[in-house]
């Protein structure tokens, strides 16, 4: 069959596919290859300046080592975030998919999605509203725990990876739940038959059978956390320059385009790299 | 009832409160008299009146609210005539299609949006609302794609051959066989769709024009100067109506969660 | 190897009685088959004798020692189930080892008995093999050596051949009972297959609704089912209410035996001739309906008036074709009448 349309097919198939596919080109795919092109002129071609080729952007990033740094930085958080996202999420998915059975197990897989698909600028904002001075958090401590508590954790790093392990949690839960609900219940009663424990059922069997899901799952959270500046801008407050952030500097406040979007095409890179290291595994947990 | 079930609970509830509490924190506390996210919590609606004042809230909804509604139906009609075709046809190059999906989604918003700022500039189109809404159908188009050749996957084939064999055309099959099959996937598709739209922030923030933006851009703008509760009480109606859009989802929809 | 001894079990699932109060022994070496419909409480009873479910009443004894609260990783019982449950990441011998390294078997050890037990189910030189790269036949057998390396007191098998067409079953049933003799462990398996049972088993036990209906050797529970439901489930028969009504096929000659509930006749007790029968035995008249040949037999269906249809299977296909709807009668030796519970 493959290749092998009449020409009435052919023009249908094509027909169908055209809109959509001219929409991401003109939307997204052409924008990456103007972004590639603008990163290496000296000012964008639509002011006054003269414009000419130059290599300067790239530079920019070896050179200063400050951009490196942030961008080092940043994956850490997203080495932070995901981690934290795998140890909460991974055993919550393991409750859901192997402990909880009939309709509460839907309803409460429901409810552990459903922030996934709400707003996360207003997810973050209500950490601030709970992580201020003073705010909800330490007046409740004060209740529990004697004395003035002082958690001071709004603007700092801290706040920030609280806030995006609230934002990406879902993530993995989501994935790691699918690939474990794909585990055969009759494979733990035969493992359990031949006499092996719980750690041994777990190491041996079910967080092999499940590790593509959380791996999806987690490279869904590390690639846009590497990305994030409204979590740290909000949530960070002086300790919130990110490589995200100095990006987006360039764009709303600096107005060095090229300069943009060359660190923006570094971290694209950086991502594409991420993302075809781990094809093979996204390509089986998201099945 | 062993100790390691009890954990197990516990864990799933301490999951549920972490995920919950900040949301119902913000949600009281727009209820709250005090400008300050003052307690003792004294109940009051004089946000939610402010709030019903506010012309430029009220602009920057409207706005969010007709681009979501033109995004998701162009998404819908051009993403399930894209599904319909990969469904139904084989060629060459199909899987190259269907990787092309994945930028949009995988991409950090931040490159995309940036990307997108870029180009749109270029091309003289520039900054403002035409161009938040081709970002946001671009980002929206792979998740109605997606969903709606779910929904394919498990329709029976022979469905339109027998059709055919019995003198439909092409576009009677579709419209009289495929297309009732697949309704309940567009409409979870369309509804993904103006969620992705209406929850939009990063692209829509490099692309909304200043004194143009849509609401996300709107509270972004506000927080960054400073809380105000009129913030959190249209946050508030934002995350309900969007946790509320999600629960209608599901009822078309199986996220997998059954068997 | 262990005899394994249930007393009294009950087992409730909310309103539902899936068990209730189930008395039976399983002896040391013995191959047992539970039979029943769906829903009828045999797999229950299997997984409490497994330790997957704890009874709510009643008492099991593995090798004498109680252990209805002894979870199954403790009960050293070997397991098969319906759909293998091979353990898709690990191949063939680390599936059939998994048991022994749980239990700490050292390597060299662990080497020796799996490619020992792999040559006894035939599968050597497989040990390197996924489990879907096997064929359904081949993960049998790798399921039944991975349930049998440990040398478990008992082994349990779940339906262990419905997933095989039907000459792999054959087959398998041969090839089950060739090992099970040669390891001499006492079998307890489940189906809903009497042929299976008949085939298999050496004792077999019948449940019904969550009670044991009947248990004993194949043959005499076939000869003597205690009530109509074991009659018909453990092959086929055709009933004779008692007292018999009076509209009863007019003309039948029965010399029934008194006291009983009901009588039973086995298909292929029956004879059927288009004349009446000369010597003194059971007859009863009728119009054939239908004659199904099939190979070395046929099966007949044989309306009898007021007594509903009968089917009788006749072995001597060659005889003069009979057109449907011709009137028969059908003959029985008196000592085929099986009588059924007291009146």
């Amino acid at each position: 069959m493959a290749g092998t349309l009449n020409a009435g097919e052919g023009r249908r198939a094509a027909g169908l596919l055209a809109p959509a596919y001219l929409w991401l080109t003109l939307a997204v795919f052409m924008p990456l290859s103007a972004m590639l092109f603008f990163s290496f002129l000296t000012a964008p071609p639509f002011g006054n300046e003269p414009v000419a080729a130059t290599l300067a952007n790239y530079f920019a990033f070896f050179e200063t080592g400050t951009y490196g740094r942030l961008l080092w930085k940043s994956v850490k958080l997203g080495l932070w975030v995901t981690g934290l996202c795998i140890l909460i999420g991974y055993p919550c998915a393991l409750v859901l998919a192997k402990q909880i059975r009939g309709r509460a197990r839907e309803a409460l897989f429901l409810l552990v999605i459903l922030p996934f698909w709400s707003n996360s600028l207003v997810r973050i904002f209500s950490w601030a509203i709970v992580l201020r001075g003073n705010g909800v958090l330490e007046r409740a401590l004060d209740l529990v725990w004697p004395g003035d508590v002082r958690l001071g954790l709004m603007f700092t790093p801290a706040a920030v990876v609280i806030g995006l392990v609230h934002s990406y949690l879902p993530y993995v839960i989501l994935t790691s739940y699918l690939a474990l609900q794909a585990i055969d219940d009759d494979i733990i009663a035969a493992a359990r038959s031949l006499g092996a424990g719980r750690l041994t059922i777990l190491r041996r069997l079910v967080l092999p059978l499940s590790l593509s899901g959380l791996l999806a799952g987690a490279v869904l959270i590390f690639v846009p956390v590497v990305g994030s500046f409204m979590e740290p801008r909000i949530l960070g407050g002086r300790f919130g320059t990110y490589y995200g952030t100095v990006v987006e500097d360039q764009f709303v406040a600096v107005f060095n385009w090229p300069l943009g979007a060359a660190l923006s095409f570094i971290l694209l890179a950086v991502v594409l790299l991420i993302l075809a290291l781990s094809s093979p595994i996204l390509r089986k947990g998201l099945q | 009832m062993s100790g390691l079930r009890i954990a197990g609970y516990a864990w799933l509830a301490l999951v549920l409160v972490f995920l919950y509490a900040p949301i119902f924190v913000m949600a009281a506390m727009s209820f709250n008299a005090s400008p300050f996210y003052q307690l003792p919590f004294e109940a009051s609606f004089r946000w939610y009146e402010d709030l019903a004042a506010n012309t430029a809230i009220r602009a920057a909804a409207t706005r969010s609210v007709l681009i979501a509604l033109a995004a998701m139906t162009i998404a819908t009609v051009l993403g399930t005539a894209a599904a319909l075709a990969l469904f139904r046809y084989d060629f060459r190059g199909k899987r190259v299609l269907q990787v092309l999906l994945f930028p949009p989604i995988a991409i950090p918003w931040l490159i995309t949006g940036t990307a997108m700022l870029i180009f749109f500039f270029a091309i003289g189109l520039g900054r403002g609302t035409p161009a938040v809404l081709i970002g946001h159908v671009a980002l929206a188009l792979p998740y109605v794609i997606v969903v709606v050749n779910a929904r394919l996957a498990s329709f029976d084939r022979t469905l339109e051959e027998a059709a055919r064999a019995l003198g439909a055309g092409p576009w009677t099959v579709t419209r009289r066989v495929t297309l009732p099959w697949i309704a309940p996937g567009v409409v979870a598709g369309a509804l993904f769709a103006f969620a992705v739209s209406f929850d939009q922030f990063v692209v829509s923030y490099f692309l909304a024009k200043p004194g143009d933006a849509t609401l996300p851009v709107l509270i972004y703008t506000a927080i960054r100067k400073g809380f105000t509760p009129e913030i959190n009480a249209v946050s508030t109606l934002i995350i309900g109506a969007s946790m509320a859009l999600m629960l209608v989802v599901a009822r078309f929809f199986s996220f997998g969660g059954h068997r | 190897m262990a005899e394994v001894s249930v007393r009294g079990v009950t087992m409730r699932f909310g309103e539902l009685k899936a068990l209730d109060d189930v008395t039976l022994d399983f002896v040391d070496g013995g191959f047992f088959a539970l039979l029943g419909p769906s829903g009828s409480g045999k797999t229950t009873l299997l997984r409490v004798i497994a330790g997957f479910l704890f009874p709510d009443e009643g008492e099991v004894r593995i090798a004498g020692q109680p252990v209805e609260r002894v979870p199954v990783e403790k009960r050293e019982i070997g397991m098969m189930f319906q759909n293998y449950a091979l353990f898709p990441n690990l191949t063939v011998a680390e599936n059939v080892g998994f048991g022994l390294r749980v239990r700490h078997v050292d390597r060299a050890e662990e080497r020796r008995r799996v490619g020992e037990v792999l040559e006894l189910v035939q599968l050597e030189g497989l040990g390197r093999r996924r489990p879907k790269e096997l064929s359904g036949g081949q993960r049998q057998r790798v399921a039944l050596a991975r349930a049998i390396v440990t040398n478990p007191k008992v082994l349990l098998l779940d339906e262990p051949l419905s997933a095989l067409d039907k000459a792999l079953r054959v087959d398998m049933q041969i090839e089950l009972k060739r090992i099970q003799r040669e390891v001499g462990i006492t079998t307890i398996f489940v189906t809903h297959d009497q042929e299976e049972a008949l085939t298999l088993a050496d004792r077999i036990g019948i449940l019904r609704d969550g009670r044991l209906v009947q248990a004993g050797p194949p043959r005499e529970v076939y000869n003597a089912p205690v009530d109509s439901f074991a009659a018909r489930f453990l092959g086929e028969a055709n009933l004779l209410p008692s007292p018999l009504p009076d509209t009863f096929a007019e003309g039948a000659r029965l010399a029934l035996p008194e006291g009983a509930a009901a009588y039973a006749v086995r298909p292929e007790a029956l004879t059927l001739t288009p004349t009446p029968p000369e010597d003194d035995v059971n007859a009863l008249p009728g119009r054939l309906v239908q004659r199904v040949f099939a190979g070395s037999m046929a099966t007949c269906v044989v309306d009898i008036g007021g007594g509903g249809t009968w089917k009788v299977i006749d072995r001597d296909p060659d005889l003069p074709q009979l057109p449907e709807g011709a009137a028969v009668w059908l003959s029985w030796d008196a000592e085929d009448t099986i009588p059924i519970g007291a009146a």
